[in-house]
């Protein structure tokens, strides 16, 4: 078919762009993506189409299907457990090829794909002593912002976070750097893979959704995958690869071991970080990764000093504790768009403390 | 009337005990389910789970499930039924939490109504009633059938007596009025997207 002199209604009529838009088909919606990079020129249509489809089939949100969906084979995967969970079965179409290739092309073929970006760039580098252009995009401390890549991923930065673009992106290469929390929906591209680094690991993905968090000041990294699949590097030790699943997510303690709180059992004990699946909320089923792209702010067993990291990125305040035991009070709990203010007075409900507010500093003691 | 083949298919194997063919049921109908189900109850959520408790009921009963021809008239009978069920075991509790009203409307929601009250920001609710009402009657009623219903043109120009071509007509210039008044209101301001691919793409002509 010769999608290139459609036009919005021709691309909203089509029952295999539908698909795309509402996620209901993988071939489809690899198709799409990738006719969307190979044919930048009809970008304006192709968005307007899909906004008309998703706004006609009833005003669900892309993030929402793909939550529902993610939902739905995870309980399904449960339950049709009684035969044990062969992976393979499920992604037949990504996988089975790569099964009849000879390791060693297959290896050969990763080290080319790794030399002709890194090629890329030095060319470009060459030519051009000053680069060209470089573009940060950063959110305040209580501000949230999402946005679109040039190469249609599209980005929701969580507050206090920065994410620099690459001045080759798209051109050369599709590689940011993140220092914060960051949802990303990539644009499928195999031939630039899309790479993020941060202070603790580095992830390559070819296209996929999954969440970041990397904030300098937590203890931990975290990347959470919900659909594709993604290769991390770990900074101290670039020999170490691991390849997310759909609905897992890998936890990376930065400094030193981290006390032993969160479960994994003694197998996990000596890894340096931990593998577990997305977590979700209890009343009603959302994934807690990736709330926050919803404007919920979700504890999840967390101690009152991770609570306090949270909530000063939320609401860009302050906050000073006057005892050391207050810190050590765990929560979970789900607040939607609540103020600073309506979320410690719950707080307080469940475990007994004092605050005081002037402005946007809060003093947190126990009396 | 034409029954799809598709589902027919993806039924008998889902009569077969074939794993794959949940997650295909899933793809073909869920859009169709949910906004059949929030029209009738106004509840995303509930409707949702009574989707999949629906869907993994069938796979429960998988030997025990009749051929059927119309997949999707079959499914929407069950699913009335689940949450006509779900709804009556929560009564008690929903009438003491005073949510009755919510859960019992008067009235179905309209298709309309259904597509607004999804939309965050009055503007944005305007401008979309405001394009919907340019359409005539017949216009919005195959938009419904297409879109939100999720139904293919053979079937809707069965139900709705016309030819197939006839019925894409109707759709593609209900599209094109839809179209052009909401990007005509929304031409003012450029979206954010579209003015950083801008910046890039003006950014790259210079390098």
């Amino acid at each position: 078919m010769n999608y290139a002199n459609f036009e919005v209604e021709d691309f909203a009529q089509d029952p295999s762009f539908r698909n795309y838009c509402l996620g209901t088909n993988e071939t489809d919606s690899g198709f799409w993506s990738q006719w969307c990079t190979d044919n930048p020129d009809k970008r304006q249509e192709v968005e307007q189409a899909k906004q008309l489809v998703l706004l006609l089939s009833g005003g669900h949100s892309e993030l929402q299907l793909q939550q529902d969906k993610i939902l739905f084979q995870s309980i399904s995967n449960q339950y049709t457990e009684e035969e044990p969970v062969n992976y393979a079965d499920e992604n037949d179409q990504m996988e089975v090829p790569v099964r009849h290739i000879n390791r060693i092309w297959w290896v050969a073929a990763s080290i080319i794909v790794l030399l002709v970006p890194l090629y890329l760039w030095y060319l470009q580098n060459e030519q051009t002593e000053i680069s060209p252009y470089e573009l940060a995009k950063t959110s305040k401390p209580g501000e949230r912002k999402s946005f679109q890549l040039p190469d249609g991923s599209t980005v929701k930065l969580n507050a206090g976070s920065t994410i620099d673009i690459d001045a080759g992106f798209n051109t050369h290469n599709r590689e940011v750097t993140l220092q914060g929390e960051a949802f990303f929906d990539v644009t499928h591209d195999s031939s630039k893979p899309f790479i993020i680094h941060t202070h603790s690991m580095d992830i390559r993905v070819l296209g996929t959704v999954f969440n970041v968090k990397a904030y300098p000041e937590d203890k931990i990294t975290e990347t959470s995958l919900l659909e594709g699949a993604v290769e991390i590097t770990m900074k101290n030790d670039k020999r170490e690869k691991i390849i997310l699943k759909p609905n897992q997510k890998i936890i990376l303690p930065v400094i030193a071991p981290v006390e032993k709180q969160e479960t994994q059992t003694a197998a996990v004990e000596q890894a340096p970080f931990v593998i577990t699946s997305l977590s979700y909320n209890k009343t009603d089923s959302s994934l807690t990764e990736i709330s926050w792209t919803e404007n919920r702010l979700v504890l999840n067993d967390n101690s009152f000093e991770e609570v306090a990291a949270i909530l000063e990125r939320w609401y860009d305040v302050d906050i000073v504790f006057r005892d050391d035991a207050v810190k050590q009070f765990r929560y979970t709990a789900t607040f939607d768009q609540k103020t600073i203010d309506q979320v410690l007075k719950a707080l307080q409900l469940s475990r007994h403390f004092e605050y005081s507010r002037n402005g946007d500093d809060i003093i947190i003691s126990n009396k | 009337m034409p029954y799809n083949r598709d589902h027919i298919d993806t039924w008998s194997a889902l009569r077969n005990g074939e794993k794959r063919s949940l997650q295909d049921i899933y793809n073909q109908h869920y859009i169709g389910l949910l906004n059949f189900g929030i029209k009738l109850t106004r509840q995303r959520d509930i409707t949702r789970d009574c989707i999949f408790q629906l869907l993994l009921r069938l796979w429960e009963n998988h030997q025990k499930l009749p051929a059927v021809e119309n997949v999707r008239s079959y499914l929407l009978t069950s699913l009335q039924r689940e949450l006509i069920a779900h709804i009556k075991t929560n009564r008690v509790r929903e009438i003491n939490n005073q949510k009755w009203d919510q859960l019992y409307p008067g009235q179905e929601l309209s298709y309309e109504e259904c597509l607004i009250q999804t939309q965050q920001g009055e503007e944005l609710k305007n401008r979309i009633s405001q394009a919907l009402m340019k359409l005539s009657a017949r216009e919005k009623e195959l938009l419904q059938l297409k879109f939100f219903e999720d139904l293919d043109y053979d079937t809707i120009a069965g139900k709705c007596n016309i030819t197939k071509r006839t019925a894409y007509n109707i759709v593609h210039g209900a599209l094109k009025t839809l179209k052009s008044t909401l990007s005509a209101k929304q031409g003012k301001k450029l979206p954010e997207p579209a003015l950083i691919h801008l910046i890039f793409l003006v950014l790259s002509g210079i390098q």
